[in-house]
């Protein structure tokens, strides 16, 4: 079992307070800036002790405040990468692999070094200073020379990984890899859990898709960037035909039965962006709300409707272009689009 | 009148003999302070520090009074200068290296215990070579100065025994000018230091 339950106090402002299973695969990390992801990786590392807690990796004790265990970074066979560069500037390439594969004999160390410098596409550069080699290539070094060492689990900071860096090192270990990052889509792609991390406390974790799909509350909605938020109470319950009535300020709607909750209760409901529809024309299908556009914000592949009663829509270029001269806007929120915070 | 450059030798064997004593001590003493937090670490600091404080007039005039009583046998008493310098700048060498330490980035030392290396590997191989310009630099000017310091004392002391007076020119000029290679040296070291990538 790895597990991590610690509390450190950081500033009389903020203080990491975490308790969570790391399983095999990847597990990201989401947070915001200062949220305690990178305070959260040291932790575990060993750079920073915890004022409290126990950390164990596949059952070993790493830390253990009340018995007073501190094993040392160098015991902890944890891989890291810091979201800054680490490698040592006055090495070659070569030699900073070697540095970590020191524990082997030389032949054996030998082989694992060029092993690993081919497969991170580093072998034309093994003699070359890390100075010299590009950004991707210093990650890619970085990461060869943390697996090299055979981590029992790999910590990434924020270094920039993408999905098919990802990929590549889930082929080199089986180890658990725990990813700090700030980027959604990277979470979504790449890892297996997630891991909702808002200034030291966890919002929420689970199955990625589950938590993206699913937030829990309203801080989980707003770190995940889900722009539809509205207060509304409970109008009607209706548990045989699986609905409830919920009435906003300027609008009300058909939902999802939401158990629990008692009629006359005040909740918070979430609904990505994506899953809102845009409608046309009449008859008006049911759960609709007749909006006027605010703007129109362009993105890559999408662009981002506000409307009025802040309500945002996401809809593809072709679909804006097609409906950008309306007059009348409507708004369809599907019921199973609805989720009750 | 032919010059005697016995003071010459004696300072330069005093100044490299106390630089070498304060580096290796400075070096321990700034590595632990820069990367232990314990309890004293201040007042360790402030001790360690003190030195600066003290006027070299006082190590001098010990050193000179030392060597009056002991009949000027230079040779055999020489080693009193050297701990008097070592104790000069060792200041010096505390800070200088406290805070190459400091500036130097934690990332590669902490990267280093990642993969297994003992503190000893880290400080050898990973923070000295990261380091090693703004330390040289502070020997550099601890060299300079015990060395000028050492050499004025040994001169009044010589003068005061043998009453041959004023000081032989190019005895002083070689001192002087070995110093300011020293001040230079370090300046280039820090300045590399600085400005390397």
């Amino acid at each position: 079992m790895t597990h991590v339950r610690i509390v450190r106090r950081v500033s009389p402002r903020f203080s990491l307070d975490v308790d969570f299973p790391i399983g095999p695969g990847s597990t990201a990390v989401y947070g915001c800036s200062g949220a305690g992801k990178s305070v959260l990786l040291e932790s575990i590392a060993g750079f920073a002790r915890p004022d409290s807690g126990r950390i164990l990796l596949d059952d070993a004790i790493l830390f253990d405040a009340a018995s007073h265990v501190q094993i040392p970074p160098r015991r902890r066979l944890c891989g890291y990468v810091s979201q800054s560069d680490s490698l040592f500037p006055y090495m070659t390439v070569r030699q900073n692999l070697v540095f970590a594969a020191r524990r082997w004999p030389r032949l054996e160390r030998h082989r694992r070094v060029t092993e690993m410098l081919d497969r991170f596409q580093l072998s034309a550069a093994a003699s070359t200073r890390p100075r010299d080699l590009d950004a991707p290539g210093r990650l890619r070094c970085s990461i060869a020379r943390a697996l090299v060492a055979e981590p029992r689990l790999l910590l990434l900071d924020e270094c920039g990984a993408d999905e098919s860096l990802l990929r590549q090192i889930r082929e080199v270990t089986q180890a658990p890899i725990l990813f700090a990052t700030a980027d959604l889509d990277l979470c979504c792609a790449a890892a297996d859990q997630l891991l909702l991390l808002d200034a030291g406390r966890i919002l929420q974790r689970g199955a990625s898709r589950d938590v993206l799909d699913r937030p829990a509350s309203l801080e989980a909605a707003r770190l995940l960037g889900v722009p539809n938020l509205f207060q509304a109470s409970v109008a009607a319950l209706d548990p045989v035909r699986n609905s409830s009535r919920l009435e906003f300020d300027h609008f009300s709607l058909t939902g999802p039965y939401i158990p629990g909750h008692l009629k006359g209760d005040r909740v918070w409901v979430a609904a990505a962006a994506e899953s809102l529809r845009l409608q046309s024309g009449s008859p008006q299908p049911p759960n609709t709300v007749a909006v006027s556009l605010v703007r129109a914000s362009h993105r890559a592949h999408s662009v981002l409707l506000e409307f009025s009663f802040g309500i945002f829509v996401t809809v593809s270029h072709e679909e804006f272009a097609r409906r950008k001269d309306n007059k009348d806007w409507q708004v369809e929120f599907p019921p199973e689009a609805l989720r009750v915070l | 009148m032919p010059v005697d450059w016995f003071p010459l030798w004696l300072s330069l064997r005093v100044a490299f003999c106390a630089t070498v004593i304060s580096l290796v001590l400075g070096l321990w003493l700034a590595w632990v302070l820069a990367r232990r937090s314990f309890p004293g670490r201040e007042i360790i600091q402030a001790v360690a520090t003190f030195p600066y404080a003290l006027p070299p007039l006082i190590a001098g005039t010990y050193c000179i009074l030392t060597l009056a009583h002991s009949q000027y046998e230079f040779t055999r008493n020489w080693y009193i200068g050297v701990l008097a310098g070592a104790v000069g700048v060792f200041p010096l060498m505390v800070r200088g290296s406290r805070r190459a330490f400091q500036t130097r980035n934690l990332n590669y030392e902490n990267a280093a215990r990642s993969l297994g290396a003992s503190e000893w590997r880290v400080f050898w191989r990973i923070a000295l070579p990261l380091a090693y310009e703004p330390i040289l630099a502070a020997a550099a000017i601890a060299f300079a100065r015990v060395l000028t310091e050492f050499a004025a004392v040994v001169l009044i002391a010589f003068a005061l025994t043998t009453g041959i007076s004023p000081f032989p020119v190019a005895l002083v000029s070689v001192i002087v000018i070995i110093a300011l290679g020293a001040v230079y040296v370090s300046n280039r070291l820090e300045h590399e230091g600085r400005t390397r990538p």
